[in-house]
């Protein structure tokens, strides 16, 4: 019955949320820089949870931060966050985890049993994913700083570039070992009673 | 009659594995059922059986009259259920909304969700920490305003799985404490354990599941000296052959 | 690991903390709109209309410097690339970089704009509950089509419930992880993977405990609303607020 897996999804995408949220204050140090893990937990929630729900998930999110919920990591403020040099980067989420959940979907059927091409389809979807979020990203920052279209890349774009392609590969890796536990439970409390 | 009545019931996970075989029990309104057993003894699936959170592989059960496979809405509100895992059942920003969370999901009216959420908070020593976030709670105070959320649905039976595990000493008291007090409100208690020694003086009934079997039951002074055989701990002084005498004191 | 800021809504009885939940959204939207699109006079205006906001409701500077300190670098960095970017004439010389009257202007008042975001922001939070909100977002959000505007609410609940729990998730994870010496590994891929494996997997074994404790709490989705009463100082300082946007707009 399908009632109990719309509940199971609504609590993995308000987690998935509130996973997103942590995501913003956890930084792994690699190396001299720490790596902020927001934008991967982003890529995640696509891979885990497709378009609908990972939308959902997001836009959860934003609309709980906007209206000053303590999700943010600037803590209070809300809308102010949209506001400033990084707002596009908030924005452009909710475009990626679109991208990446449709892909998902309309690749896993013929990906399933093959994991190599499952790992591979990921990889290109979050990359599309990732060039869309400095597609938002960069002119937002351009518009709020002033600064020219060089050196806006050079500020927002360039330094992340390398660190993007690890979590990338990360996050692909990620999704291979935790999806096929998630697609079980689904599956088995379909099963179930509701 | 029975109160709550288990029929032959099986459950087998979907790898043909057999958690519970043909267990047959029956409840009276207002007892103090502890089901006691080694971890992997069936105890915590047969608990999620008794509101329906499990379909029966085989077997009924009923709760007054209702069968819990046809109207597991109906005997949900009947039987509240107090997890193992005091963090992940919380489920609002505060401590009211979470208690006001069950009644909301009845659809009740406000001034009836108000009110059961003062008295529930009330009863269980919460009302000041209203506002607070459940995650700055303590274990005793995480557990109490699980039995909170409970009581504001107005059940009559509670099922708590090891209400004790990971509580401290003031904490343990507490919960017990306030057991007590639910049965002595007329609600029926099963309350599951692998240790005794903090509840054995207060229950009305010992049950001893193995290996997915329910293999003895009775009055607790009857069978408390037979525990070991099961791997449980029998509670000092019984040992001591003092008799069973309450933690609390 | 980073610390959780604190959600820091004062309880009180001021006319903010009994305002409509309702209305003081609609307010929030209406006075970030105005800081974005006001002229220097609006600006004034508006900034001298928050301050007095702010100051009914006592809120201890403190606590808000300590809140602004990111903000703080944010108007540094808005106002340095915008006073050297925006063509003009040249104020100071630094070497190569030339600083701009028109720059310095334009840099100033985006960041003025900014900080009224973040004071109405602050206002706002500070005198409204959680719960509150969440039910503000759901009233909001009922007219929309397509979007089930209780489960929204619901979905807000668990992820304020959460975060905490899954930042001492993360927390814990990481010095177990440390104990064991992982910041020896080179590896940036094997970092992350080691690290964000077993919080997903303690994230989504939470998740399925929470759904068993929800169906046993006869979960539904159709709930009882939030409940909001409208009164009629609500309704009259939604009108004074709006005939002062009318002007501030216009000054």
């Amino acid at each position: 019955m399908t009632s109990s897996n719309q509940l199971r999804l609504m609590v993995y995408s308000s987690l998935m949320a509130a996973l997103v949220a942590a995501g913003a204050f956890i930084a792994i140090p690699i190396g001299p820089v720490p790596i902020v893990l927001q934008n991967m937990f982003v890529l995640l929630t696509g891979l885990l949870l497709g378009r609908k729900w990972g939308l959902a998930t997001i836009a959860v999110y934003l609309l709980a931060g906007g209206l000053g919920l303590p999700v943010f990591s600037a803590g209070r403020g809300g809308f102010a966050h949209f506001a400033s040099p990084t707002g596009g980067y908030l924005v452009a989420y909710l475009i990626v985890v679109y991208l990446v959940g449709w892909i998902t979907e309309i690749t896993q059927e013929r990906n399933r049993d093959h994991q190599t091409r499952q790992f591979v389809t990921d990889i290109v979807a979050m990359i599309i994913g990732s060039v869309v979020v400095y597609a938002i990203g960069v002119p937002w920052l351009k518009a709020v700083t002033g600064m020219p279209w060089s050196k806006a890349v050079a500020v927002g774009a360039l330094p992340f570039l390398v660190g993007d392609l690890v979590k990338v590969v990360a996050a692909a890796l990620i999704a291979r070992i935790i999806r096929p536990a998630i697609r079980q439970t689904l599956q088995l409390s379909a099963d179930s009673p509701a | 009659m029975g109160y709550i009545k288990v029929d032959q019931l099986s459950h087998h996970f979907p790898n043909g594995k057999k958690v519970l075989h043909d267990i047959t029990l029956s409840i009276e309104r207002g007892e103090f059922v502890v089901i006691a057993g080694k971890n992997g003894s069936g105890k915590t699936t047969f608990c999620r059986h008794l509101n329906g959170l499990l379909k029966p592989s085989e077997g009924i059960i009923s709760i007054d009259g209702l069968s819990v496979a046809k109207d597991p809405k109906k005997v949900r509100q009947k039987v509240g259920m107090v997890f193992q895992n005091a963090d992940s059942q919380l489920v609002a920003e505060t401590v009211a909304a979470d208690v006001a969370f069950g009644p909301e999901n009845l659809g009740l009216d406000h001034r009836e969700i108000e009110l059961r959420v003062n008295q529930a908070l009330a009863a269980t020593g919460l009302r000041k920490l209203a506002d607070r976030s459940p995650q700055l709670l303590s274990g005793g105070e995480k557990r109490r305003l699980a039995i909170a959320g409970i009581l504001a649905m107005r059940s009559e039976i509670f099922v708590l799985d090891e209400p004790f595990s990971n509580l401290d000493y003031p904490g343990s008291r507490q919960i017990l404490e306030q057991i007590i007090r639910l049965h002595e409100n007329k609600h029926t208690i099963i309350l599951v354990t692998h240790e005794l020694e903090k509840v054995i003086a207060h229950a009305t009934r010992l049950v001893i599941f193995e290996d997915g079997a329910l293999v003895r039951e009775g009055k607790p002074s009857d069978i408390v000296e037979e525990v070991e055989d099961f791997g449980i701990r029998e509670p000092c002084s019984s040992k001591l052959g003092h008799g069973i005498s309450s933690w609390l004191n | 690991m980073a610390q959780l800021t604190v959600f820091e809504y004062r309880a009180g009885t001021s006319f903010l903390h009994q305002q409509d939940v309702r209305c003081k959204i609609t307010s929030l939207i209406l006075i970030n709109a105005l800081a974005f699109n006001a002229t220097h006079i609006g600006l004034i205006v508006l900034s001298g209309l928050l301050i007095l906001m702010f100051l009914q409701l006592r809120i201890s500077i403190l606590t808000t410097l300590r809140n602004l300190r990111l903000l703080f670098l944010i108007l540094v960095f808005v106002l340095g690339t915008r006073s050297i970017y925006t063509q003009g004439d040249p104020l100071f010389q630094f070497g190569f970089l030339v600083i701009t009257g028109q720059g310095l202007q334009s840099g100033a008042v985006y960041c003025w704009r900014l900080i009224t975001l973040f004071l109405a922001g602050i206002i706002f939070v500070s005198s409204t509950g959680i719960t509150e909100i969440k039910s503000g977002i759901q009233w909001f959000l009922k007219p929309l089509p397509g979007i089930p505007e209780r489960k929204v609410a619901v979905m807000i609940s668990l992820m304020v419930r959460f975060l905490p729990l899954v930042l001492q998730q993360a927390g814990e994870i990481s010095e177990a992880q440390k104990s064991r010496g992982a910041e020896i590994r080179k590896n940036p891929v094997k970092r992350l993977t080691l690290f964000s494996v077993p919080l997903f997997r303690r994230v989504f074994e939470t998740a399925d405990r929470l759904v068993l404790a929800m169906e046993s709490r006869c979960f539904s989705e159709n709930r009882t609303d939030p409940q909001m009463k409208l009164k009629s100082v609500d309704l009259i300082s939604m009108v004074i607020l709006f005939v002062l946007g009318i002007i501030i707009f216009t000054l």
